[in-house]
């Protein structure tokens, strides 16, 4: 069923982080302008909430209110017998008057907006006291008869909210929710929108259908960043390339060309995971991340990073050791010889003919296969998983810098540690090679590989339920 | 058939959307031109506005080409493999010209018919239930085959992105199977018709033939094989009955037998490519583009992002101006705390009268009231640049004008989280009122910020 959407006005003093709060709400970094300078927002612009197809609020950014002693000053003007009781009347006859286009523009915007919606969402900054300019404002909007939800916001650990909790209570506003717009989680969002039902009844049902989709939204970002990492693993833990390791010249080459596609390949899901979040490179907010121009400071191959991660120490890239095995793998050991090999393939094994024929071509012109060593694997994984990790909870509005913590404390457990082992023998499952296998194998392993990733990332962060 | 068109419409759908991504999963990211949602159009699916960037990128990338080809190329493989059934059938139905005599054992005439095609159909009903391994023989060959129709360098675009939509969602098997049921229908029809044709205007005779079986065991099977289609009303004589039989005998034996390469070949082909395609229907009713893969998922929060709408533009103020004078000199030097109350160094405020906080406009009345007759030598009034300066704060400053000869804005934190907004705004106060000397404006220089 589709319904009116919900109209909502984020209103509040400036600088108190309104299209900050929009931004975060709306899951775009690029909504509106920031700045620590007053009046930033000068216009009343709005932006849809959406559930699926369905718009299911409108959200009024509108201009800080700047000058509220002056303004309620300036309002018991228009308080006569008519109207003493009707203050939404004596704020239209407010709008009427020349100040509203000229000395009091700004909050005549405010205004205007608020006696047309909904509600209003009055954005606080926790971290001011509790001024008397404040609570004017409050008594202005409260005029407008309309549903009044407090959203507190710049919480942290060290806030004391008291005194803007109790200042609240006593104009009995008591519905006051925590929202922090340089972090988020689900809950602060699921706890803002109980709260607009409460206050609107009415719109409990598409407001309940946002709230599903914002469950949806979170899910998605986690089942796609987990896909994006195990497919890198993949990729890059099932990439070869042949190497004469004879030719001292041609094995450096090689190393460094393996070295810059496996690093290629990470950057690109570094970038890729980052957009899933709705992160672009460049944003500010990235800038203490260990990135630099859409790649990492310290490239996968650097004993530094694995340091950093607690990876064991090793060559990054072996040569010879798999093809060997591979083969050997294929013939069933030496004692079969090629007979068996040719009968396998006359035999219909299409595919496995596919996935030995690299190593035979390089085993018949006297080269080597050069893989990615499991501590490459490994650094991959672990540093993915701690980005995944902290732009999780990373709020669309944050300015201030993100620091990544490179903990070596990250475990890889079994069951991972042996599906990592795996990759490297599926040998034509890399992307990275030229080849494009898309066989249900390969999907099959990424599905279970990526299940595991995604679990590890919603029990390892706090991201559905932290905020208390 | 109008849910098989469904079908094929969702397909190419995705077909279209994975060809952009395997396109650009392919490509260097830094030749992915910009691409702009509309915004201001209805929300839409995620699978439409996916569809919608891919058809925009399919021209831009120049794949609709590829794409084309691949079709025209996929319909001429279509063409020829129902062309080759016709051939096939054709074929087949000749079985029972093998003999000069025309004296045909019906054992095997049935087996010859429907052997291979019931064989077949039962490996078909196995491998449902087998896991399917993609990317073998078949998928190779097909592949191959379509290559040898196109061979410009996108179209193996085209050709990869057919295969992973394919297995990506499962269709595989069903795609696979209708194309089999269909041919095999073809097929069958043929070889029935065919048969219907040379039993029409040439004479054989039916017998029932065998090395290994005794007397009860194919009497046994004749009993079995002529109830098979006895719901039709057709009819096949008993074994000893064909041995002997008259012209009307063979003949109903005629009908049976291309009854039975209708009903139990080519029906049960039609059937089973129906019960497929009914599959197929309810399948493509929930087929939406899966977005969390790789290639797609990083486009969904740009393209899923609302649009801004601009409700209440700015208009420039015109006409408020409110200048406020200076006096030129005055008596004593006074500090005033502006909103709050806030720590400030001792030396700073040492030869100045308190005059408390300034935050209220009845604040600001007690002052005007007190240094009206008498203005102050100068002002000092401390600053937490901790808080935004606003209109409101500026306007309680302009109150304070015409009570000081020096008005000193002191910003109380080194690093306050708005020192730069306060610097700005107190020197745009001091150029339009032309304070010149008569504004001082300085900042903490060691404070215990936090």
């Amino acid at each position: 069923m589709t319904t009116k959407p919900v109209s909502m006005s984020v209103v509040g003093h400036t600088n108190t982080g309104k299209t900050s709060f929009l931004r975060t709400l709306l899951k775009n970094p690029h909504f509106g302008e920031v700045a620590a300078t007053p009046s930033t927002t000068r216009d009343v612009s709005m932006a849809q909430l959406i559930a699926g197809t369905e718009v299911v609020a409108e959200l009024f950014d509108t201009p800080g209110l700047e000058d509220s002693q002056a303004l309620y000053m300036h309002l018991q003007q228009y308080v006569n017998a008519q109207n003493k009781h009707n203050s939404p009347a004596v704020l239209a006859s407010f709008l009427q008057s020349p100040q509203a286009n000229n000395e009091f523009e700004q909050e005549a915007k405010v205004i205007r907006q608020l006696l047309h919606t909904d509600l209003a969402l009055f954005v606080i900054d926790t971290r001011t006291p509790v001024l008397e300019k404040y609570l004017d404002e409050l008594a202005i909007l409260r005029m407008a008869a309309k549903p009044i939800i407090p959203v507190l916001n710049f919480i942290n650990e060290n806030s004391d909210l008291a005194p803007w909790q109790s200042a609240l209570a006593r104009v009995n506003l008591h519905n006051s929710v925590l929202f922090d717009t340089q972090s988020t989680s689900l809950a602060h969002e699921t706890r803002l929108l109980e709260q607009c039902i409460a206050a609107m009844p009415i719109a409990r049902e598409p407001l309940q259908r946002l709230l599903k989709t914002r469950a949806q939204e979170q899910h998605f970002k986690t089942t796609a960043a987990a896909n994006l990492l195990a497919e890198l693993l993949v990729n890059v833990g099932a990439y070869q390339t042949a190497v004469r390791l004879d030719d001292s010249a041609d094995v450096a080459a090689a190393q460094q060309h393996f070295k810059q596609t496996v690093i290629n390949a990470e950057n690109k899901a570094l970038q890729d995971i980052l957009a899933v979040f709705g992160f672009q490179l460049g944003d500010a907010r990235l800038e203490q991340l260990p990135i630099e121009n859409g790649h990492w400071q310290q490239h996968s191959f650097d004993t530094d990073a694995w340091r950093a991660l607690g990876v064991e120490a090793g060559t990054g890239v072996v040569a010879g050791g798999t093809v060997g095995a591979g083969i050997d793998l294929m013939v069933g050991g030496a004692s079969l010889g090629a007979g068996t090999l040719i009968g396998a393939m006359v035999g219909g094994m299409y595919q496995g003919s596919k996935k030995f024929s690299r190593q035979l071509q390089a085993k018949f012109s006297g080269k080597e296969l050069m893989q990615a060593d499991q501590q490459v694997l490994e650094l991959l994984f672990k540093r993915q998983l701690l980005l995944i990790q902290a732009l999780a909870t990373r709020g669309h509005a944050a300015i201030s810098p993100v620091y990544l913590k490179l903990s070596n404390g990250l475990v890889v457990d079994k069951s991972l540690k042996k599906l990592l082992q795996a990759i490297p023998r599926q040998v034509n499952w890399s992307a990275l090679s030229g080849a494009h296998s898309h066989s249900s194998d390969r999907s099959a392993f990424i599905k279970k590989l990526s299940d595991q990733i995604g679990a590890l990332i919603e029990t390892s962060s706090d991201y559905y339920l932290s905020g208390n | 058939m109008i849910p098989l068109q469904q079908f094929k419409s969702k397909f190419l759908q995705l077909w279209q959307i994975e060809l952009v991504r395997c396109y650009e999963r392919d490509q260097s990211p830094a030749l992915q031109p910009p691409y702009s949602p509309n915004t201001q159009q209805p929300p839409q699916s995620i699978h439409v506005q996916l569809h919608e960037r891919a058809l925009h990128f399919l021209e831009h990338y120049q794949l609709y080409h590829s794409l084309n080809n691949t079709i025209k190329s996929l319909k001429v493989m279509v063409f020829l493999l129902f062309a080759l059934a016709l051939v096939v059938g054709f074929g087949l139905a000749k079985v029972v010209d093998g003999n000069v005599s025309r004296v045909l054992s019906l054992p095997w005439v049935l087996f010859a018919l429907l052997g291979v095609h019931l064989l077949l159909y039962f490996i078909w009903l196995a491998m449902l239930f087998i896991k399917p391994r993609q990317g073998g023989f078949i998928g190779g060959f097909i592949q191959q085959g379509l290559q040898l129709f196109n061979r410009t360098p996108k179209a193996k675009y085209a050709l990869q992105s057919l295969g992973h939509t394919l297995n990506h969602y499962q269709m595989v098997k069903l795609v696979v199977s209708i194309f089999s049921h269909l041919y095999w229908l073809v097929l069958l029809t043929t070889a029935a018709l065919i048969l219907g044709l040379l039993f029409l205007f040439q004479s054989y005779s039916f017998t029932w033939e065998t090395t290994v079986l005794n007397l009860p065991t194919m009497t046994y099977l004749a009993e079995l094989l002529g109830r098979s289609l006895s719901w039709l009303g057709l009819s096949l004589p008993t074994v000893e009955v064909l041995q002997t039989a008259s012209a009307e005998q063979q003949a109903q034996v005629g009908r049976w037998l291309i009854g039975m390469v209708l009903v139990y070949g080519s029906g049960l082909r039609l059937v089973t490519a129906l019960l497929v395609a009914g599959v197929l229907t309810v399948r493509s009713k929930g087929l939406t583009v899966d977005h969390t893969q790789p290639g797609l998922s990083h486009l969904v929060p740009l393209l899923l992002r609302s649009g801004t709408q601009s409700v209440d533009k700015e208009n420039p103020v015109i006409g408020y101006n409110q200048q406020a004078q200076q006096p030129a000199s005055g008596v004593g030097h006074y500090w005033l705390q502006l909103e709050h109350p806030e720590a400030v160094e001792q030396q700073l405020t040492a030869n100045h009268k308190t005059l408390g906080t300034l935050a209220t406009m009845s604040d600001l009345e007690r002052l005007t009231a007190q240094f009206k007759t008498q203005p102050a030598a100068s002002m000092l009034v401390t600053i937490d640049n901790q808080l935004t300066p606003d209109r409101g704060n500026m306007r309680l400053l302009r109150g304070l004008l015409p009570l000081a000869a020096e008005l000193h804005c002191h910003l109380v934190h080194e690093q306050g989280a708005f020192t730069e907004g306060w610097l700005s705004v107190l020197q745009g106060f001091n150029s339009e009122h032309n304070l010149g000397q008569g504004m001082r404006i300085s900042q903490a220089e060691h404070t215990n910020d936090n």
